[in-house]
């Protein structure tokens, strides 16, 4: 497997930033920057035309960590990049010291009648009438390594997470509901909910609150 | 964890500059084991509230976006229908107001009263350096040479003038005794312009300073911070400037940069002794003044004297551009070292002249 690339900035307690599908590592540097004054800032790229598994991104994640010995690391994650971060919390309880999650994927969809239909219409006539503008986007390698990802889902081993956890979400979020929110609240023993204004995004639309909730946070 | 707050803002000539400072600064706070709050005052009024963390914010101030609050016993609460409700508990205030009520001892009184550390001077010497005569007279006290001058109150009578120009001739500079920056400063060449520059002094202060105007001097600033109990100097610093006097919007207008963006000579180049010499001055009137915090001092160097000008008890952005370190360790510095300093003692003597009372009976 090709290891994942990455920039590092600064010295001090570690901060991986692992950024969303279809971003790169500076999607996260709007926070990176104002953070690498004090702290060790590593933001990991997962962009590349690579198949892989979901686990193949957590290990490679995990390589990272090892490599620079990070003991006791933070880690902000949105959305893909947040399902990481929940996975290796799951996986490697001892090395995290905190978690910051911007609207994490990894919950289970609640799914209605009309998905079960257009699921049931593309498989029958095997068209992408109904597939997402995610997928759509995609070669066909990444489009292997895109459906592994989303039907690994983390729920059942979401109460083994005992990580100070921090959860920031949008009201209007269309990509991952509100409802995963509260039942990330609900599993996570240690987590706080913070909801802003906004959809998927909504980091970037409440920036300066963002900023606020994570350094007041990390600060703690 | 320690609470901190940074006060900005304030009523005076240099509240923008104030906000600039701020918010520069709470950008720049340490984040391990600090929870910082920002507390803008505004006509009287502190306010908290995460909106205050953002420059945009103050371009059309809301009021509904924040939370007034109050500060008592060294507790900040919030004012919620006239009641107070506990905010946070305040282990230190970080001080970056400009000018006005907030360098002047006013605010530092109130901090004093409610036993909170801060990190700037204290009420007497923030009182003596906003007052440009008051300087004038402390420092020839201490033998540190300053610019001649001599201060009139509005009041004054024509025979009070006509000696002043006589004994310093022309130009004269004439200044508001208590503005910081450079707003009110007039360079006068006749008597007409010399009575319309006390007029213009005379809005913004009781009193006006007429010193004597010099020509072809260099402007140097110095600044000094205490941490630890260790007195660090920065490099001096040279302003540039097209006029001789640094007028307010040379000096903070025309880049939103901060202070630290202007038009400088940095290290300035002058000659090792002057510089010593420099260096000196700043320590001995720091010290000799029992200045706190972060100072910055203005001299004016006329052919190779050098003359104090100026004392800033809190400079704008806080002068950590002068200094060989990051903002964050200069702020670290100053808050640790404010808290370990404490809060100014209370001296607490029961003389039992209440107790001695003895009540008259009718």
């Amino acid at each position: 497997m090709t290891k994942l690339t990455h920039i590092r900035y600064g010295s001090g307690e570690n901060i991986l930033f692992l950024h969303g599908w279809g971003g790169n590592s500076s999607s996260l540097s709007c926070f990176s920057n104002a953070l690498k004054n004090e702290f060790a800032t590593t933001c990991v790229d997962f962009s590349g035309e690579w198949q892989r598994t979901f686990a193949d991104y957590v290990d490679g994640v995990k390589e990272i960590i090892d490599n620079y010995r990070m003991d006791n690391v933070t880690i902000i994650g949105h959305s893909f990049g947040g399902k990481v971060a929940l996975a290796l919390a799951i996986k490697y309880p001892y090395i995290i010291n905190k978690l910051i999650l911007l609207a994490p994927s990894g919950i289970k969809p609640r799914r209605g009648i009309k998905y079960k239909f257009k699921v049931l219409y593309n498989k029958i006539f095997k068209s992408n009438k109904f597939a997402s503008s995610d997928y759509n986007a995609l070669s066909p390698t990444m489009k292997k390594t895109f459906v592994d990802i989303v039907n690994t889902h983390l729920d059942k081993d979401l109460s083994k997470i005992t990580t100070k956890t921090l959860l920031i979400w949008g009201n209007k979020d269309k990509e991952t509901p509100i409802y995963m929110a509260y039942k990330l609240r609900r599993k996570i023993v240690n987590s706080r909910l913070v909801i802003h204004k906004g959809g998927h995004f909504s980091y970037l639309e409440n920036y300066p609150q963002t900023l606020r909730e994570i350094i007041k946070f990390i600060g703690e | 964890m320690k609470n901190i707050i940074v006060i900005f803002g304030g009523n005076s000539t240099e509240h923008d500059i104030s906000v600039i400072t701020g918010v520069e600064a709470l950008h720049s706070m340490p984040i391990k084991g600090y929870n910082t709050e920002a507390v803008y005052l505004k006509d009287g009024n502190f306010y908290v509230g995460d909106a205050l963390f953002d420059i945009e914010f103050y371009k059309n101030f809301n009021e509904k976006l924040l939370t007034k609050v109050a500060i008592s016993d060294g507790v900040l609460y919030r004012v919620k229908k006239n009641k107070l409700v506990h905010y946070m508990d305040i282990d230190c205030a970080l001080l970056a107001t400009h000018g006005g009520d907030g360098e002047d001892g006013s605010l530092q009184g109130l901090l004093d009263l409610n036993g909170i550390p801060y990190t700037s001077s204290g009420t007497r010497e923030c009182a003596i350096c906003m007052d440009k005569e008051l300087t004038k007279l402390v420092m020839r006290a201490l033998g540190v040479r300053v610019v001649f001058g001599k201060g009139i109150s509005q009041e004054f009578t024509d025979e009070e003038l006509a000696r002043i120009e006589r004994a310093y001739n022309f130009p004269l500079v004439v200044k508001p005794c208590s503005q910081g920056s450079s707003i009110g400063i007039s360079k006068v060449c006749s008597h007409d312009e010399l009575m319309e520059g006390v007029k213009l002094a005379s809005e913004f202060s009781d009193r006006i300073l007429i010193e004597k105007g010099l020509v072809d001097f260099i402007e140097i600033n110095s600044a000094c911070v205490a941490i630890n109990n260790k007195l660090i100097l920065s490099e001096l610093e040279r302003p540039l400037s097209s006029s001789d006097i640094l007028t307010f919007e040379e000096k903070y207008v025309g880049n939103g940069k901060g202070m630290g963006g202007g038009k400088h000579e940095f290290p300035a180049k002058i000659s090792c002794e002057l510089r010593e010499k420099i260096r000196a001055t700043t320590k001995k009137v720091y010290r000799e003044l029992g200045l706190k915090g972060v100072v910055r001092i203005d001299y004016i160097v006329y052919k190779n004297i050098v003359f104090l000008n100026e004392i800033n008890t809190i400079p704008g952005s806080l002068a950590h551009y002068l200094f060989d370190m990051s903002y964050t360790e200069l702020l670290k510095g100053m808050i640790d070292t404010a808290i370990d300093n404490g809060a100014r003692k209370k001296i607490h003597l029961d003389t039992g002249v209440l107790g001695g009372l003895k009540t008259i009976k009718k």
